[in-house]
This record gives structure tokens, C-alpha cells and sequence, in this order.
């Protein structure tokens, strides 16, 4: 279930701490050791937030040119990989602000019924036996679930049960109580698992998953 | 446990992030309640596609890009100083060559008063001392007061200061490092970040020892 364990630096095996000071002294090798371990994570973790595939590149790599203008006067006060992913969500905060965020993949296929719950209308796909698509479909519809959730429940969410890191971190990069994050994640939890009702409920009085 | 609060807890459940004790009171609750029942069968749906989301892969010339655009930064970074300086130079030529003038001036007296100092008279100078970004120690005398690190971008405005304090010992002679603390560096995304942090310490004289 853990996709996001990060890569195994194949040339380097300093710290990312280690290699952000080396990069502030100039070694450009170290930062793109870094680019390297990190680009996926950050990449993922706009596209879940945002939604928007061009705009999570372009939000990604924001993130690691900031980080290398501060690289001079980066100092070891947090991990680094907190530290990154802060200045992602920042600028994901920014970017959902500025734009007024339009959903884009459940635009035309959620609207709100007369009592304003959403609903989602699903593909008629279900009879495919593949399991593979099945699984596939799955995902796409929570991600697309997990997009209509407010701000607040998504990024904490994202953190925990897609990029599934722990309750500490996720605290340090919201810089918010671990309680606050606990109880946003489950709230959030409950939102998806309401959105996805329609379709779940109709086939989920079955056996557990 | 009431329904409402196992089913704001079943998400955990279902990620085993629940104690032992909460867990078996959810499993209790759930085995008698049908409708709890089905709200974690849902729960267990919706935890277990959340792990089915597919990552996606960043594009093949992320990184080229990337590397692009810091060269971009770097390039126009180099520009900006170099037409700053060059500004500079233009629009303060007067004050320039007033402080030139100055610095002339002081270095001249600077020679008189060391030439008075070796023959023991207690006569000290203000040091003006610039350390390169980041890099927040210097070097002090006994007695002096640091009177400041200022933050280029925010004027002289100081934020730190520190007396120096006495040696430990006053037999041999009285120089040594002073270290002083500034604030940390914004973050990326800060309001600020684009300020260029650089301490500028300022010593002043105090009324230090003969040395």
C-alpha cells in the first residue's frame, strides 16, 4: 500500500539534511540528488491537492526552486523532507486561493442534489470483470472524492492515507496540534466515505473489502 | 461507545491506528450494531481505495526543466548585483566621494592613533565589521558592546545585542571571538524570502583594557 517510500539514492548516500547544506555551498550535484528523490512525492502530492496535473508540475517545481534560492541559508532546524513538503502545500494554499479552485475531473459529473449532497454519477463500467480496472476505477473515484473535500480536511488527509506519513510530521508541516490533525483526517475520512455513499451503498452490503 | 463516536473512529480502525482498548470496544459496538456494520464495511471501502489511488510520474524533463530555470535564477541573480552596484555608483557619486574622502581622512588618523597606542595611551576605534551571509560571529575586545546585526532589506535595524563579557583571564591578551546569535533565515514561501539576510555586526568601544 505504501507507494511513497522514496527512493534509494543510487549515487549518494548522505542524508537529505546533509545534501541541502551541500547544496548550499554550491555542490548543484547534491541538489539534484535531491530533485531526484523528491520530485515524485511532490508531484503526487500537488496533484492530489490540486487536482491538476500541469499545475502540480508547475507547483513542483516551484517548490524545489525556492528551495534552492534558500539553500545558502539553510539550516538544519527541521527534516528536510518536512521542510520541502511545507513549502509545497504553501504554495498549493497559494495557488487554491489565487484561482479560486475549480474542480476539474468531477466538474460535469458531480452536482448537488436538491437536499445538497453531492453526488457522483459513475461510468457504467461496473460489469467488467478485470480486476485491475476495477481497482483502477476505485482509486479515481476517491481521488476525485478526496479533491471535493474543503482545504483543511484534504491536505491532512493527502498526508496520512496517500502519502501516508505519520500524525508527527503531518502536525510540523500544517503546523497544527496533533489532535487538530486527527480529528480533520477523520472528518475528512467521514466526508469521503459520505460522497462515495451513492455508489458504495448500493453494492458495499456485502462482505468487507 | 456510542454509534457516533465509533463512526468517527472507524477510519482509524480500519488503519489500525486505534489503541487495543478503543479498537475491541469498536469491534464490540460494530458486532451488535447493523448499522455501525455497515458504515465500516463502507469505511473499510473507502480506506482500501484510498490506497488504490495511482501515483502519477513526474514528467521526463522534470528535472531538465528544473535545472533550467535555477541557471535562469542564477543568471539574473548575478545581473541584479551587478546593476545594483553599478546604480549605486551612479546615483551616489557625490556621497561617494565625500566617504572616500572620509576613509582617507581615517586612515590617516587611524596611523596616528596606533602610532599613540604603543606608547600605552588607551585609545580605541569603532570597528565596522561586514561577515559574509549566514556567518554570525565576530571577532570582539574585551568590554566592547556589539551594538547590533542588521538584516539587508530591513535597514539598520538591529535585533541582537550582546556585551562582551570578561575573559577569563586578563594576563594574556584580552582579543577573543564573541559569538552572536541572530534570527533564523525565512522560509521559502515566507513573506520575506527574498530579502538578502546579511549581518552586519558593529562593534563600539567600551571601556575595555589597554592592549
Amino acid at each position: 500500500m505504501t507507494r511513497y517510500t522514496g527512493n534509494r539514492p543510487r549515487g549518494r548516500d548522505e542524508s537529505d539534511e546533509q545534501l541541502m547544506l551541500n547544496a548550499g555551498q554550491g555542490d548543484r550535484n547534491a541538489f539534484d540528488e535531491l530533485v531526484r528523490r523528491y520530485s515524485s512525492r511532490m508531484v503526487n502530492v500537488a496533484y492530489q491537492v490540486l487536482g491538476d496535473r500541469e499545475l502540480a508540475e508547475d507547483v513542483a517545481q516551484e517548490t524545489f526552486l525556492r528551495a534552492y534560492k534558500s539553500a545558502a541559508r539553510y539550516r538544519q532546524i527541521s527534516k528536510f523532507s518536512t521542510w520541502l513538503y511545507t513549502i509545497a502545500l504553501n504554495l498549493c494554499r497559494n495557488e487554491l486561493r489565487r484561482r479560486k479552485f475549480k474542480t476539474y475531473s468531477l466538474e460535469g459529473m458531480a452536482e448537488r442534489d436538491e437536499d445538497s449532497k453531492i453526488r457522483v454519477d459513475i461510468p457504467d463500467e461496473k460489469t467488467q470483470p478485470d480486476l485491475d480496472m476495477e481497482r483502477k476505477e476505485a482509486g479515481t473515484l476517491v481521488r476525485q472524492a478526496v479533491e471535493k473535500l474543503p482545504e483543511k480536511f484534504k491536505a491532512p488527509l493527502v498526508l496520512r492515507d496517500i502519502q501516508e506519513l505519520t500524525y508527527e510530521e503531518i502536525s510540523k508541516i500544517l503546523d497544527l496540534p496533533e489532535g487538530t490533525v486527527k480529528s480533520r483526517i477523520n472528518r475528512g475520512r467521514m466526508r469521503v466515505k459520505e460522497i462515495l455513499k451513492p455508489y458504495y451503498g448500493s453494492e458495499s452490503s456485502g462482505g468487507v473489502s | 461507545m456510542k454509534c457516533s463516536q465509533v463512526i468517527e473512529n472507524l477510519g482509524s480502525y480500519c488503519r489500525h491506528e486505534l489503541a487495543d482498548t478503543q479498537a475491541h470496544a469498536v469491534e464490540e459496538h460494530i458486532a451488535s450494531c447493523p448499522q455501525c456494520m455497515k458504515e465500516y464495511r463502507l469505511m473499510a471501502r473507502v480506506m482500501g481505495a484510498l490506497g488504490e489511488i495511482e501515483p502519477i510520474e513526474p514528467r521526463e524533463d522534470f528535472s531538465l526543466r528544473l535545472s533550467e530555470k535555477i541557471d535562469d535564477w542564477e543568471a539574473r541573480k548575478r545581473v541584479f548585483w551587478l546593476g545594483a552596484l553599478a546604480g549605486f555608483i551612479r546615483s551616489n557619486r557625490r556621497v561617494l566621494a565625500t566617504a572616500a574622502t572620509v576613509f582617507v581622512f581615517s586612515l590617516l588618523t587611524s596611523v596616528l592613533v596606533i602610532q599613540r597606542m604603543g606608547s600605552g595611551e588607551d585609545v580605541r576605534l569603532e570597528e565596522r565589521m561586514v561577515s559574509p551571509a549566514g556567518i554570525t560571529g565576530e571577532r570582539g575586545y574585551t568590554g566592547d558592546v556589539v551594538e547590533g546585526i542588521a538584516m539587508e532589506g530591513f535597514g539598520m535595524e538591529s535585533f541582537a545585542m550582546r556585551e562582551i563579557p570578561q575573559p577569563a583571564s586578563t594576563t594574556s591578551d584580552s582579543v577573543y571571538m564573541h559569538y552572536v546569535t541572530g534570527d533564523r533565515p525565512a522560509y521559502p514561501g515566507e513573506e520575506f524570502e527574498d530579502y538578502v539576510y546579511r549581518p552586519v555586526v558593529r562593534t563600539v568601544s567600551g571601556s575595555g583594557q589597554t592592549f
